[in-house]
């Protein structure tokens, strides 16, 4: 997976500094990892803590290469789908200049929706 | 301190406190993040909100806002955390026999980061906060 933030010839950890340059590539990078852990799949309770796992760890692991200078917490909830509500909100005391959150939900599956919410902070 | 001539800001003139940096590496013993205190406040919370509430969907999509600026403001209010940045996530749904699961998994310092988080549930719904603190140097 090509994670190297666009216009930064070479990439590397150094370059990023601050979250609107390292959001695209984490909506790209928290995509990937649900439709690659999810896609096709249908809910089964016995397996659905190793994909919410699966989802995070993945998650994480690619963000620490694109760039080394924040912190990370994503948190990912998997749903059956079954005519119930949900929401979801959060908020949060930071720097709104260099931190941020990316919000994703997915329903390309017909038994199940994902929400991932990843928080970034600069160090 | 952007100061006037004679040496106070006039009245509805911004005023920009330049900060300088500390070069604190660690949080003081008492300045520390403590998950069971927030623990502590963020059930209280949820308790107090939803005790006897029923699954609505308009008003949970003001309630939920609600919990998470409360226990926003107590965590910053009551515990001594100055040097943290705070986040709060609150998720709300309804019980109707369906299978949820929620995680999280972090990158940070864990010397000095932490987290908490809090279920509740009644007979028409269920919800779980996660409040996230990271020290900022």
């Amino acid at each position: 997976l090509c994670c190297v933030p666009a216009g930064r010839p070479g990439g590397g950890m150094e370059a990023v500094l601050e979250f609107r340059e390292l959001e695209p590539a984490a909506q790209k990078i928290v995509h990937h990892a649900v439709s690659s852990v999810l896609q096709g799949e249908v809910y089964d309770a016995g397996r659905v803590a190793a994909w919410v796992d699966d989802i995070n760890r993945i998650c994480i692991e690619e963000l620490r290469k694109v760039s080394g200078n924040f912190k990370y917490a994503v948190s990912c909830m998997v749903v059956q789908k079954k005519g119930a509500g949900i929401h979801s909100s959060a908020r949060a005391f930071w720097d709104a200049s260099t931190d941020g959150v990316v919000n994703l939900t997915w329903e390309d599956n017909r038994t199940m929706l994902c929400l991932v919410t990843l928080f970034i902070s600069a160090i | 301190m952007i100061q006037s001539e004679d040496g106070g800001p006039k009245p509805g003139q911004q005023v920009i406190d330049v900060v300088l940096p500390t070069y604190i590496m660690k949080p003081e013993e008492t300045e520390i993040f403590y998950p069971s205190q927030v623990k502590a406040i963020a059930s209280e919370v949820l308790e107090s909100e939803l005790a006897g509430k029923e699954y609505d969907e308009d008003v949970s999509k003001e309630q939920i806002v609600a919990i998470c600026d409360k226990i926003k403001a107590r965590v910053k209010g009551e515990c001594n955390i100055p040097r943290y940045k705070i986040i709060v996530q609150v998720t709300l749904g309804q019980m109707k026999d369906q299978g949820v699961r929620v995680a999280s998994r972090c990158l940070w310092d864990t010397g000095t980061d932490n987290y908490a988080s809090v279920k509740y549930q009644n007979q028409h719904l269920w919800s779980c906060a996660m409040i996230f603190g990271l020290y900022t140097e």
